[in-house]
This record gives structure tokens, sequence and C-alpha cells, in this order.
């Protein structure tokens, strides 16, 4: 479907409130989906293991979105989708295109439950913050680690100038994450790893900037995040039409919030499948980037590592090639035990769950700046190494023993903060020992709960 | 009293009509108005916001609650005596020029009114004389500034900057929050409070008041 078709439906959509839309119409219509396709949340179990109630929830999402529509935030009315026009999107998705070029390039696949190849890593800052003077050299060591793409994040400054959106300075931002993303990427020997952004600039304009020759290249990935939840607005609709006709990747996004409008886990789940089929249907995407956290509990909490369990074990069941990719993000800060542990746990589960990809990790939720090193890209290539092929059945008891680990220190909110990118790395961009030997140490103990790291 | 429990109860359930047949049948038996707010409606409500808090419960359900308290306090009012119900406070709430990301900033604005304020959401993309001149208007005892981005918290300043070009700084609390704002960067820029998420940003605001009021 072309966007000019969702700009006609929107402009003729039947009109509603945006606060009626989000506190009746969605969750009315949550309430019903969950009785009706009975998806229930279960405690005890961290990584789901009902692959029928996975089915029935990808079936909840489909109809969640024909019942409630997308809603466009510019005109106040809902635009429309018919289920032919879901089915064709998901019957035609540009999965296979490649990232990256050179001898950097991949390609996406679909994984399944308990699939022997890894996910792939798209390593980085996965967004977070990051200082004009740390950007190049924290992409430098992510990107020397084993990953298949990487994340930009939201430089903070230029030359010294703070970054307003609608302003000048903004596009010249997204210009310079670009060019030194590239940069990065050269300095690190990997000149054709795929890129994946942009994040210092919020308007369409900006982002537009960082496509250059030089700078981002059509073989990167252009995320389009859409608002919470089912939602749409102008800018995502000129963010998809800039890279459509640059012949660029498009990656779709959302955040589905745990807890929000869409109330708990089982209402989470349905909502974000109904966001993962809005996105292929609306952007044509490559893949969809998943960030599913919860009101207060960040992403490692055990609801959270539910409700992404569940997605990715539905979108693995349906019949379409979707490639669901996850944010995994610590609340702990780096070089930390609980970092270590909070990053496992997701990974693990997600990885056995058939997700596709895996994003992250920074610490501190993303929102310090930073707080985001190259070593927990490396947590993340090599837990989920160690934990492809394992079987779903299997992984439970791990997962429940991780997060029993810092639980405790997440729900009463004393995290540790950890270390900045600086005291993380030596000169030479290398981590510190203390780091390493960290990580060394917190994988003979996932060796004990049965991991084996190759 | 056993009835006040029930209505506690019912707040908790976010049965509407349950709670207004309740109420209704306390005030036949001439309970006093001030404990079926106090030991029933306010009492029920805080419960919910303590498991929203721990994420046992979630929005839809504390709004539902919410509503049932609002609908059941307007059948009591008339009914008080004498005495006066207090407000927590007037808050205005908005999220900044440039951010179209207003979710956040929903549920904290959300939760105040629930934790009994008057709260006037403004939505978003909101520029800095806006917020002062809705504070002016509403007389309000906060303003509630909020940015998911780091390209657009620093539209936040404005705001604090109007208020002093215009002599007002110390009439209002300034409160920030949203995805990208920090506890040190609200110190840097002369903010009065930061919470890191609705629960934080209503305690906060409590206490905020209390202060305000103990001067």
């Amino acid at each position: 479907m072309k966007v000019i078709e969702f700009y006609d439906r929107a402009l003729t959509g039947t009109k509603l409130e945006e606060r009626e839309f989000d506190l009746k119409v969605l969750p009315g219509k949550l309430r019903e989906l969950i009785k009706k396709h009975e998806v229930r949340y279960k405690p005890e179990e961290l990584v789901p293991q009902d692959l029928d109630m996975a089915k029935r929830a990808f079936d909840a999402g489909v109809e969640l979105l024909m019942g409630v529509g997308v809603y466009c935030r510019n005109t106040n009315s809902v635009i429309r989708l018919e289920e032919e026009e879901v089915k064709n999107a998901l019957a035609d998705t540009p999965f296979n295109r490649t990232i990256g070029e050179g001898t950097e390039a991949v390609q996406c696949y679909c994984r399944g439950i308990g699939d022997k190849r890894r996910p792939r890593v798209i390593g980085g800052l996965a967004g977070a913050p990051v200082s004009e003077e740390r950007f190049i050299d924290i992409m430098i060591s992510c990107a020397k680690e084993p990953i298949d793409e990487l994340h930009t994040g939201a430089i903070q400054s230029l030359f010294g100038r703070a970054i307003k959106a609608n302003t000048p300075i903004e596009l010249m931002l997204c210009h310079y994450e670009a060019l030194w993303a590239r940069e990065a990427i050269k300095k690190a020997g990997k000149p054709g790893l795929g890129l994946m952004g942009v994040m210092s600039g919020v308007t369409s304009e900006a982002q537009d900037a960082a496509n250059f020759a030089g700078g981002f290249r059509p073989c990167d990935t252009h995320l389009v995040g859409f608002s919470n939840e089912l939602k749409v607005c102008w800018e995502d609709l000129k963010k998809i039409i800039h890279n459509q006709r640059l012949g660029n990747i498009i990656k779709a996004g959302s955040t589905p919030m745990l807890g929000g409008y869409c109330g708990g886990p089982e209402g989470t789940v349905i909502t974000a499948l109904a966001e993962v089929i809005q996105g292929y249907v609306m952007a044509r995407p490559i893949s969809f980037s998943l960030s599913a956290t919860s009101l207060r509990f960040g992403w490692s909490n055990r609801q959270t590592i539910w409700v992404n369990s569940m997605i990715a074990l539905a979108l693995s069941t349906a019949k379409a090639a979707i490639i669901p990719e996850f944010y995994v993000l610590a609340t702990a800060g780096p070089c930390t035990e609980m970092l270590c542990e909070e990053l496992a746990a997701q990974t693990i589960a997600l990885t056995a769950s058939g997700a596709s990809a895996l994003i992250g990790a920074p610490g501190h939720e993303g929102a310090r700046m930073d707080y985001v090193t190259g070593m927990e890209s490396r947590i993340l290539c090599e837990v989920s190494r160690a934990a492809a092929g394992i079987n779903l059945s299997d992984v439970n008891e791990v997962v429940r023993d991780l997060v029993g680990k810092y639980e405790e220190a997440l729900m009463n909110r004393k995290a540790p903060v950890g270390k900045t990118f600086t005291e993380c790395y030596e000169p030479g961009l290398t981590p510190s020992k203390e780091y390493v030997n960290l990580w060394r140490n917190k994988k003979k103990e996932l060796e004990k709960m049965g991991l084996i790291f190759h | 009293v056993d009835i006040l429990e029930d209505i506690a109860n019912l707040v908790i359930e976010g049965d509407i009509n349950a709670v207004i047949t309740t109420v209704n049948k306390a005030l036949e038996q001439d309970i006093n108005s001030v404990d079926i707010i106090q030991k029933g409606l306010t009492y029920g409500l805080n419960t919910v916001g303590d498991k929203f808090e721990k994420m046992e419960l979630y929005l839809p359900e504390m709004l539902m609650s919410a509503e049932a308290v609002k609908a059941a306090t307007e059948i009591v009012k008339p009914h008080i005596k004498g005495e006066v119900m207090q407000q927590e406070g007037v808050i205005v709430i908005g999220t900044v020029e440039g951010d179209v990301h207003d979710i956040g900033k929903s549920i904290v604005a959300l939760y105040l009114n629930a934790s009994g304020f008057e709260v006037y959401d403004l939505g978003c993309e909101v520029p800095a004389c806006a917020f002062v001149d809705q504070a002016q208007e509403k007389q309000a005892d906060i303003i509630g500034i909020s940015a998911l981005l780091t390209t657009t918290m620093t539209y936040i300043p404005d705001v604090i900057d109007e208020l002093k070009r215009r002599g007002l700084r110390q009439k209002y609390i300034v409160m920030v929050g949203g995805g990208a704002v920090t506890q040190e960067w609200a110190g840097k820029i002369g903010a009065d409070g930061y919470g890191e998420d609705f629960a934080e940003a209503a305690h906060l605001a409590k206490q905020l008041m209390k202060a305000r009021r103990s001067r």
C-alpha cells in the first residue's frame, strides 16, 4: 500500500478524541480479545511455553488492528485497515534485502523457536544519549565486537552547542551522526558494517539529512518508530516517504508500554503484535524493532520478559516472513554483575523464543549519557550464541534463577550505577581488566546453569 | 465500619455502579460523609495507587477506580457540613515544543489526578509561553514539563526562562521529567523537582506542596 492511501484515509477517517481512543476504545477492545482468545499471563513462567496461546495471541493482534484501526494524531481520526491489506502486506515483506556491504554484509532471517542459529546482534548504542566527545570511540568499541549491525545513539551536542528539535543545529547534527558513524566503522576495520539510525534528531527533515554520500547508505537501516499505542503522525509518514524515495531499507518500530493504555502483560502482547502488523502494512519494513517495556521496571523484570518472549513466540508461529528484533536494555549501569545478569536473562529468553535479532544494550535503560560500551554488545553476542539451540522448556529455570539474582534491587530501584564508557575502557579502546574479569566470572556462573560458551 | 470497607473494596475492583450504590446506602445510614470519603473512597484509591506503582494492576483499572471515586465524591460532597475538603493542588502539565511523545506525560497526568490533584493536561508540543499562560489562567501551583528526547528536553529551560522573564519564577513549583531528563540535569536547569516516573512524580508533587504550605 502506498503512503498516500494512509494520508487519504486519515483525512476521511472517523473523528475521535485521542483520549477516547487511549482510554476507552483500546482498553475496551483488549478486554474483549483477552477473554475471547484466552490469553493469560502466567507469573510462574518467565518464558511462556504455551504455543497454542502464542498463536491465539497473534490472531488477537490481527483482530485488534482490524477492530480499532490506527489513530492519526494530526487529524484526530482513525485509519481503518482491511484484512486483505494485512494479508497482502505480510505475504510480501522485503525481508531478503542485504544490510551493510562488502565483507560485512548480512541478510535478515526468520528464526524459529529453539533455532540453532543465534539471533543477529545489532550492537551499539540503541539510541542511548552519548556525548559528542565519546560517540566515535563508543561506536568503535561496539563495532569491534562480532555484531551484525551497529545502532547509533542520540548525540547530545554539536561543537559544544545544545541541540534543539526543529532548528538548523538538529539537522546538522543528524548529518554529523551519519558522518561520524561511518568514520567509526572505518576505524574499527569494518567499513561495510550496516548502521541503524538516525537517533540524534526527531524531525523527518533532520533525519533525512543523514542520507548523503559519505553518510547513511541505502544499505543501512532507517528506523521509523510509530507512536504508542497504535498511532501514526505526519512525521512518521514523511520519514517513510523520504526513505522509500531514496530506496533505503526501512525498519519499523514501536515501544508498547506494559502497564499503560494496553494494560497488563496480556494486553501488551496483543497490542505489540497489532503494532508489528501495523508497521508492516504502513512502512514495508525489512524488520520490526520492538521495545516493550514496563512503565516502572524497565526491560528485565519478569513481566516484561514474559511479554517479549510471548511476542517472539507468537511471531515465530505466524505464517509470515516477519522479522522481529528486540531491544535488550539493562537498568543497572555497565561493569556491574546486575547488568550482566539482566542482559543474559533477556537474551536467553528471547533467543529460545525465536527472536530474529537482539538490539542493545545500554545500561540505565538507555537514559544516561555515556553509560554504554562495547562490552554489552559482546555479552549479547556470546550469550545468544550459547543459548541458541536450547529447548524452550529448558530455559525457564535458568532465566528464573538469573532474575532472582537482581529482582530485589530492580523492584526497589536500587540498581547499581556502574561505570561510564571512559571508566570501562582503556585509551586503546580495549575494555578494562575489571569489566573483562567480571564478565568472565559471570560466564562461569552461566556455565554452571547449563550454558555452553563456544 | 463494614460498609466503609465495602466501599474501599469496590473502589479497588473499579465497579463504579456498585461504589455509587454503596455510597448512597452509607449516606442513608447516616455514616459520616468525611469518613465515607477518607476511609472508604480515598483508602480504596490509595490501595489501587499502591498496586499500580508495583505494577500489580494497570492504567485502565486504575482509571476505572478513579472514575468511580470521582462520581461517588460528587454524591457525598453536598452532605459535607463545615469541613473543607482539601485538594492536593493544581497542576498544568505538558510535553515541550517539538516533542510529540506524550504517553508518559499523559500517564503522569492521569495518576496525579487520581492522587487528588486538579490537573490540566496541555498535550504535546506546548510552547514555553503557553505553559506560563495556562498556569496563570488555571491558578496553578505546579507546572509539570516533560520531554522524551534529548533534542527536545533543551526546550524545558525555556519555560523556566519565560517564568523568570515575567517575574513569576517563585510563584510556581516547576517539576520536570521524561525519558531524556535526569535528576542531575533537572538540578542544573533550576527545576524544583524531578520525577523518574508517574509514581515518583506524584509523591514528589505532594511533598513539594506540603513544603510550600508550611512556608
